[in-house]
């Protein structure tokens, strides 16, 4: 009887582990996404590890009987292919105040779903899957809605989960508005 | 307003400096450039190093035909429309591959890598051998030709051969594709749709560069020096804008100190730097001066009538035009053969980063299109004329620079006019006698313009 015992409550202590972490890294997204949509854009880089790499490749329509090897960051036609520096330029120029399609400011919005916490450990890296659905609207009636699924690398450094690699599977081939200005 | 009653006469001037922006606006304008310009002209496709082997393939657009590019087990390149002969459907739906025949999604039809009508399923139960498939091949262009490794294709047989409809620009291309191991794109290309005529962007990459430090302020302050300079349009680079024969040209910053241009940072910056120093003394032999300096600058670019590049950036685009107020941009990314792998894939990142999707400085310039485009929608606004005179009475010639050439600086508007003069001339004329009269007699005009020995 004390061995029922024994295992029932090591399997409640990892649920009781797994549903924190999930709580985390979810409500991690939701801030994430929340700081974007408000240009907090210093605060969204703190979020990052230093290691980061942000990529988003090119979806080609490629046959399924097709062979070759998927791109990867090395390979591949990229929409976004930065390290930390990259990001920092790329909010360095919106800082400058002189990007004149982004004033008056666009009225954007993500809504952050489809979370999961896959594999991993917190000091290699978790790894999460999540979609993202960024409406943005511009102007008078411009308006343009981006999809994608994402495959993060979260780690733990000190006491902050921090994104240390994120993959972007955009759910378009065209980009259906006349520039991708928006972190995914 | 029908094609037989637009006045495309009226709404360019003559000397190509004022436009009436319903030529950014009208259907029936932008139909007629549909069957004077796209139908008739040299159209950029791809690389040859999309397609290396038999089978391969890619498809693409002229104008807004849909087009199969496909190498042949001969090894030729083949150009057909991408539509089955039998009810008219996409043939392929794919960017790329390998395959041995395309075959119809619809009833099964065949067709081989050259665009023929290989075979057609119960060909004697139900055609009763009856259907003569040489006639139902698909439409193959009437000419392909690869400049350099550049894949260019035009419909029209009358067309003057591609080296003669490059003119003095092939010339300028030289200056990197003439070169051991040659240039080379890097693909898949990706693709952004813009609400914007098209010309918007041709007339912008052959000659402007007055915008970059208004426009692209924020990503010129950003990268800093040398591009922080231009922030606010204080000052003019040094350096020069030519304009050719068939509406091509380009605008070069060629700094006086010797020093690279470009775009590039960090160590891309430092590896294409030492691969263009590296590369100088055999340009200089194999190109000659001016070519060598060309090699190393900043420039921007149009081939007419919708290929534009930016050397030292190093981006390559297609504007595909979608009607009068919509085009899809296609990018690719520059490099050179001879580069190490480890550069052409830091290039392609570095010209992602500045000119892609989610360029730093691309996505500036969607936005003045769409509104140069969009102020048409007025009645009232759409009659008032738009003016491009920067630069007038500034062409100059040179015994060592081809075409026309204003060389005070790399500000103006000379190759724009000359874009607009070219387009005028595409859409009114019925035949390539006609254009190449009328090319002829702006060459006889350019041999009275005075003489400007130190054009860079």
């Amino acid at each position: 009887m004390n061995d029922i015992i024994a295992s029932d409550s090591t399997r409640s202590d990892r649920l009781a582990d797994d549903l924190r972490v999930h709580f985390e890294l979810e409500q991690w997204l939701y801030r994430e996404a929340r700081l974007l949509d408000s240009e907090r854009f210093k605060e969204w880089l703190s979020m990052l590890a230093p290691e980061i790499s942000y990529w988003m490749p090119l979806r080609e329509n490629r046959f399924r009987r097709d062979r070759r090897p998927a791109p990867t960051p090395a390979t591949s036609a990229s929409v976004f292919n930065d390290d930390l520096q990259d990001l920092e330029l790329r909010i360095k120029r919106f800082d400058t105040g002189l990007v004149w399609s982004e004033d008056p400011a666009p009225r954007v919005c993500r809504s952050v779903t489809n979370v999961e916490i896959a594999e991993g450990d917190a000091e290699q890296g978790l790894l999460v899957y999540s979609n993202v659905s960024i409406l943005r609207s511009r102007r008078q009636d411009e308006e343009v809605t981006f999809t994608a699924r994402r495959e993060d690398l979260f780690r733990r450094i000190g006491d902050e989960w921090k994104l240390a690699r994120r993959h972007i599977f955009a759910m378009h081939h065209v980009f259906l508005d006349e520039n991708v200005s928006v972190f995914f | 307003m029908t094609a037989a009653t637009v006045d495309i006469r009226a709404m360019v001037s003559e000397d190509g400096s004022v436009q009436d922006r319903r030529i950014y606006w009208d259907e029936a304008v932008y139909n007629l450039e549909q069957e004077r310009i796209f139908a008739r002209c040299w159209l950029f496709l791809t690389h040859e190093n999309a397609i290396p082997n038999p089978g391969d393939f890619i498809t693409t657009y002229m104008g807004q035909d849909r087009v199969i590019v496909s190498r042949g087990r001969d090894r030729k390149i083949n150009v057909f429309t991408n539509s089955c002969r039998h009810r008219g459907n996409l043939l392929c739906a794919a960017d790329s591959g390998n395959t041995k025949s395309f075959v119809c999604n619809y009833h099964g039809w065949v067709y081989g890598l050259d665009g023929s009508l290989a075979d057609v399923p119960l060909e004697s139960e139900a055609y009763y051998n009856k259907i003569d498939k040489s006639k139902w091949g698909a439409r193959r262009v009437a000419q392909v030709e690869s400049y350099r490794g550049f894949v260019f294709a035009t419909f029209d047989a009358k067309a003057p051969v591609l080296t003669d409809y490059l003119a003095e620009m092939g010339w300028y291309l030289d200056s990197f594709m003439d070169v051991p191991g040659g240039a080379e794109l890097l693909g898949p290309p990706v693709k952004v749709r813009v609400k914007a005529n098209w010309k918007l962007f041709a007339e912008n990459f052959v000659g402007d560069w007055y915008h970059v430090g208004w426009t692209h302020g924020g990503g010129a302050t950003a990268i800093g020096s040398p591009f922080d300079v231009v922030v606010g349009n204080g000052l003019c680079l040094p350096g020069y804008q030519v304009a050719t024969s068939f509406g091509h040209g380009f605008a070069a910053a060629v700094p006086p100190d010797g020093s690279i241009p470009s775009m590039h940072q960090r160590d891309t910056k430092r590896l294409y730097d030492e691969f263009m120093l590296s590369r100088r003394p055999a340009n200089l032999q194999r190109l000659g001066p001016e070519r060598a300096k060309l090699h190393d600058a900043i420039w921007d670019c149009t081939v007419f009538p919708s290929c534009s590049f930016l050397r030292g950036i190093d981006t390559w685009k297609v504007w595909q035009p979608r009607g009068p107020r919509e085009l899809d941009i296609w990018t690719w990314t520059l490099v050179e053969r001879d580069m190490s792998d480890e550069l052409k894939q830091m290039i392609r990142h570095s010209s992602e980063l500045t000119f892609g999707a989610a360029g730093i400085f691309e996505g500036d310039d969607g936005e003045n299109m769409e509104g140069c485009t969009w102020g048409g929608e007025g009645y009232i606004t759409r009659q008032e004329p738009l003016y491009l005179g920067m630069g007038e009475g500034k062409e100059r010639r040179s015994d060592r620079y081809p075409g026309t050439v204003h060389a005070d600086h790399a500000c103006g508007e000379i190759p724009q006019r000359n874009l607009m003069r070219f387009w005028r001339t595409m859409m009114t004329c019925d035949s390539w006698d006609q254009i190449k009269e009328q090319q002829r007699e702006q060459a006889e005009r350019r041999a009275q313009f005075d003489v400007r020995p130190e054009a860079a």
